[in-house]
């Protein structure tokens, strides 16, 4: 993996995992901004007791 | 209910996945599930306003890190077994309406290194065996969501098609010494009728034996079993290659030409695979602008495809395809 590549791993309400990964340069916004997301270590070893289904 | 279903006659496994009937099908573009999360109310599956390149767990799953036990018991004859694995949605872009093609060269060099991380990650999985980097694009494949995205599958086994390649090249290798992609490069090379491009590090060719009229495989000229062995520019130049190539798809016919694209990479079963070769390859499933290849009686039923093309004309036509500039 090179250096620059950032890597943000978050856990998502129905225990999902979701990875930003981020570029220096690119016009990202990598962080969660909206609800519904936690960092994995906000959630290490929590097992989510909501089923969002999200916009389906 | 998702399990492994052993095909005894074949010696190959199934995957039932009945949850998949109820996947998010073809919905309009402001109800996106793929676009970043531009209303709290009304979240998609990334809690975000904006995002560079994304992967997260897929939703209607083939393999799950934990799967259900299997739902009917085995016998004898009929072997059944948990469908463990993972399955992930690799979004591009926050951009709803564009294409890989249309990516500039540093962002799918960006998704090369994602890749890379994906294929180190999931396959340090002890059940995973094999991971495989893939995108399904256009309607006509199946696509349900035109959100620029590929997917990846990390299997519990060696699936049947990269097993068959394991095997020839082992056996070439044992009788001659040689790496057979290697060897296969070299003859394209040599015959030159079939290159569409190549560049320092890459060579991309329809090979003498393509089963699609446009069905392209890209190869990196050095010995590379997996993305992890990839070298200084080399991600670089492979990105200006695919781009190459599905520029090339798009210009064939004048719209964003429909593929499967698919990376072939070494096991991660802790297997000796220094015989393996890495490479990509691409499955249009147009003849002509508006004809289809079909999988049809004979690619179906005996597995033998017949190609109405020649790989020599076809690869003719894509040379004259390539974008000018990159």
């Amino acid at each position: 993996m090179a250096a620059m590549m950032k890597k943000k791993r978050i856990l998502k309400d129905d225990g999902r995992y979701l990875i930003y990964y981020e570029f220096p340069g690119s016009e990202s916004h990598g962080a969660p901004e909206t609800p519904g997301a936690r960092s994995a270590g906000e959630q290490a070893g929590e097992k989510s007791k909501c089923k969002g289904e999200g916009r389906k | 209910m998702s399990e492994l279903r052993w095909n005894p006659i074949l010696e190959e496994w199934v995957v039932t996945a009945t949850h998949r009937q109820e996947r998010t099908y073809k919905p309009p573009a402001d109800f996106c599930p793929l676009c970043p999360t531009r209303d709290p109310a009304l979240p998609t599956e990334v809690p975000a306003s904006s995002y560079d390149i994304v992967v997260f767990e897929n939703k209607f799953p083939s393999f799950k890190p934990d799967p259900p036990v299997p739902a009917v018991e085995p016998t004898s004859l009929y072997k059944v077994a948990p469908a463990q694995g993972v399955c992930e949605v690799v979004l591009y872009t926050p951009e709803h309406s564009t294409t890989l093609t249309e990516q500039s060269t540093e962002k799918i060099t960006n998704l090369v290194e994602v890749w890379t991380d994906r294929y180190r990650e999931l396959g340090s999985l002890e059940y995973v065996k094999y991971v495989m980097i893939f995108e399904n694009k256009g309607d006509v494949i199946g696509v349900t969501l035109h959100h620029p995205h590929g997917q990846i599958y990390a299997f519990p086994f060696i699936p049947p098609r990269p097993a068959k390649e394991l095997e020839s090249s082992a056996r070439h290798m044992k009788e001659t010494g040689r790496c057979l992609f290697c060897d296969v490069i070299e003859e394209e090379l040599k015959d030159g009728r079939r290159l569409v491009d190549e560049n320092e590090d890459f060579v991309a060719f329809i090979p003498f034996f393509a089963r699609y009229p446009y069905e392209v495989h890209i190869f990196p000229r050095r010995h590379r079993t997996s993305l992890l062995e990839f070298e200084g520019p080399e991600r670089r130049s492979f990105a200006v290659m695919l781009k190459t190539i599905m520029g090339a798809y798009d210009n064939l016919f004048g719209f964003s030409l429909p593929y499967m694209m698919i990376m072939h990479q070494a096991p991660t079963d802790g297997g000796d695979y220094a015989h393996y070769h890495f490479h990509v390859e691409f499955y249009p499933p147009h003849r002509t602008a508006t004809k289809l290849k079909y999988l049809a009686g004979c690619e179906s039923g005996a597995g033998t495809f017949i190609n109405d093309t020649l790989p020599e004309e076809k690869a003719e036509e894509l040379r004259r395809s390539k974008p000018f500039a990159l």
